[in-house]
């Protein structure tokens, strides 16, 4: 009786409280006994930080140049030592990570929705159009993603918003094979038949049912993007072919230490490891992720 | 019922075929897998389509209701009148109107049927609001979702509404899609193996409610079966399919009393019973349905059949007429005979 007063009670509460009170999402809970995906979610976290407030972790000024403080060791004055110019390298990471992770987030949002649009509609429409369309993309995946992202940024200005675009086109291919694969999967299953045969509209069965089944892979592939367009990103800009200027840039500076690394490696180093620790990172989380969403695949 | 048979028929198929050509790796041939299929269903009629697995129902199920065409390797010929229009000749987006107003189908695996991601309740208002997008206000399309799902035996809607696929049990899933078809209000349903996935409890509410909603709504169902239980609780009339074709057909009563067809009386013997004694041996059918790549010549039930002849071998029966019943068999007037015999004399022993 008792239970039955319970529910009728939880019914009476207002909708927000139960959307509160409802047992969470297996993605969102803490991660027991996974110490490495807490590591790599603090680290990302920190970078987030770095990102969302420099100036709070790196002083106002990462760009002021001090001829006395050059080339200063990690752990004297300064915590990741100074680059030839006597500005910290501390504070260039700091700074460099607002760039880096806008061109790594929205090179992957343009490039996987433009990715999962092309894959979903060949996959679920079919057709002579989508037989065109694959081939094309299988001769783009032929190439390595930093190729394809330098042929089109070779064509363009160097700004930031083309640098964005450069890397999001690389991104394309990947998202269009895996999620044509997932429509095509999609599109066979049982509730596909079902609604059609209560009269749904094509249209209206891709957009409320196949893309939708869709997201989970989309999403997983997303932040496992994240990590590769931020390498492509220091990349371009370690081969001269970022932004350039203005903007602080990790592969810039991985550049810029390049012709002092035999003595003063801190400069190349740090950026480096910032780059490949973060990348590390993010597949880590990306990987979880998949477990969490996708949990007949792990 | 005997009028009902009289009055035109709401379903009419005539001469389905479905082949498949195989790929070229493979042959390239052309399989048969449904061949020259006629049955009608008359309004507020259940018929049963029965058969074991490989026989061709459930591909004559999705015939009716279009749903082969989209595969190209697949060849789908005849007609399928419904209400005097030929589904088989409509265009998709004629087709597309005609499904779920004039014809639904349910599924043998209700939880794969419905969209995992979705709650049931939108899935129900996305059948009931297709045609002109949202029709009347959101507080009015839940108030209809939840009238038509409390017309299939769900009691807690607004709780259900509220859920996803897999938060609910097979047979709820089952009456969700059974309101999901109802949503256009359809004159027939096609069941394709409606209660296979269900345990047996349950199989019989949705039996119950499939006929409740035949009595009180004039709903036509086509069942497709494997069970013949099932079969003689829900049939007004029966359809044996074997091998692709249909080789008997009779009123649900004198199909049980007295098949015309051997095959027929096989599948009937093959079901235990709990009024014949402990002495009798339940009889199987020897063999299975023979691969539609390698059907034997002659009737395709010669080589399991009891009863074969030399003429079985050579050529195929046609389905002919038997008093009310029609068997495709060389000696079904034989095996009717037998049948009957055998029947009078349960009914003087009992």
């Amino acid at each position: 009786m008792s239970a039955q007063a319970e529910v009728a009670e939880d019914r009476r509460q207002p909708s927000l409280r139960r959307w509160l009170d409802r047992p969470p999402v297996r993605a969102w809970r803490v991660p027991h006994g996974r110490p490495l995906v807490i590591l790599a979610a603090l680290f990302l976290l920190l970078v987030l930080g770095w990102a969302a407030f420099p100036a709070v972790f790196a002083g106002a000024n990462p760009t002021a140049v001090n001829p006395l403080a050059a080339l200063q060791p990690p752990l004297h004055r300064y915590l990741l030592g100074t680059d030839q110019y006597g500005r910290s390298v501390y504070a260039e990471l700091v700074y460099g990570a607002r760039p880096a992770l806008e061109v790594g987030v929205l090179s992957t949002l343009l490039g996987g929705a433009a990715g999962s649009v092309i894959g979903i509609l060949g996959g679920y429409l079919g057709g002579w159009a989508d037989l065109l369309v694959m081939r094309l993309i299988d001769i783009l995946l032929a190439l390595p993603g930093l190729f394809l992202a330098l042929i089109f940024i070779a064509a363009l200005p160097p700004t930031l918003t083309n640098e964005i675009l450069a890397i999001g086109i690389a991104t394309v291919p990947g998202f269009a094979r895996v999620l044509r694969g997932q429509a095509l999967g999609v599109r066979s299953r049982l509730f596909v038949d079902a609604a059609i045969v209560t009269g749904v509209r094509r249209r209206a069965i891709l957009w409320r049912h196949v893309l939708p089944n869709c997201l989970a892979p989309a999403i997983v592939l997303g932040t496992l993007n994240i990590g590769t367009a931020i390498v492509i990103a220091a990349s371009l800009s370690y081969l001269g072919l970022g932004p350039s200027s203005g903007v602080l840039n990790w592969g810039a500076l991985i550049n810029s230490g390049q012709g002092y690394i035999d003595r003063d490696w801190w400069i190349s180093t740090f950026p480096g490891l910032l780059v490949t620790l973060l990348v590390i990172a993010v597949s880590i989380l990306g990987d979880r992720l998949r477990d969490a969403m996708e949990p007949s695949s792990g | 019922m005997a009028d009902d048979r009289a009055a035109p028929s709401l379903l009419s198929v005539e001469h389905l075929s479905v082949s498949y050509r195989t790929s070229s790796r493979s042959g390239g041939e052309h399989v048969d897998l449904v061949r020259d299929v006629s049955f009608g269903v008359g309004r507020g009629e259940i018929v049963c389509l029965v058969g074991e697995s490989g026989s061709g129902k459930t591909l004559t199920g999705r015939a009716i209701l279009g749903l082969l065409r989209r595969n190209a390797r697949m060849r789908v010929s005849g007609s399928v009148w419904l209400d005097g229009r030929d589904l088989a000749a409509l265009p998709e987006r004629e087709l597309r109107q005609v499904r779920g107003t004039g014809v639904s189908m349910i599924f043998q695996d209700p939880v794969a049927a419905l969209d995992p991601v979705i709650r049931v309740g939108h899935q129900v208002a996305e059948a009931m609001t297709r045609r002109d997008g949202r029709r009347g206000s959101r507080r009015a399309v839940v108030a209809q979702v939840a009238d038509l799902l409390r017309q299939v035996g769900i009691t807690d809607t607004e709780q259900r509404m509220q859920q996803f696929p897999h938060e609910i049990s097979g047979g709820m899933c089952q009456r969700i899609l059974i309101a999901i078809a109802l949503a256009g209000n359809p004159s027939l349903l096609v069941a394709d193996e409606p209660t296979t996935a269900l345990d047996v409890t349950i199989q019989a509410q949705v039996l119950d409610l499939l006929a409740s909603l035949c009595r009180e709504r004039g709903l036509s169902v086509l069942l497709i079966t494997h069970d013949m239980g099932v079969a003689a609780r829900m049939a007004d009339r029966v359809l044996v399919m074997y091998a692709g074709a249909i080789v008997e057909q009779a009123p649900a009563g004198d199909f049980f009393a007295h098949p015309a067809h051997p095959y027929g009386l096989g599948l009937i013997r093959a079901v235990p019973r709990i009024d014949t004694g402990p002495a009798d041996r339940l009889s199987a059918i020897p063999g299975s349905v023979p691969e539609a790549r390698s059907r034997p010549a002659g009737c395709p039930f010669h080589p399991r059949c009891p009863l074969r002849a030399d003429v079985c071998e050579q050529e195929e029966p046609e389905l002919l007429p038997l008093g009310a019943q029609h068997a495709a068999c060389h000696r079904s007037a034989e095996v009717l005979g037998a049948a009957r015999s055998l029947w009078d004399s349960e009914a003087s022993v009992g």
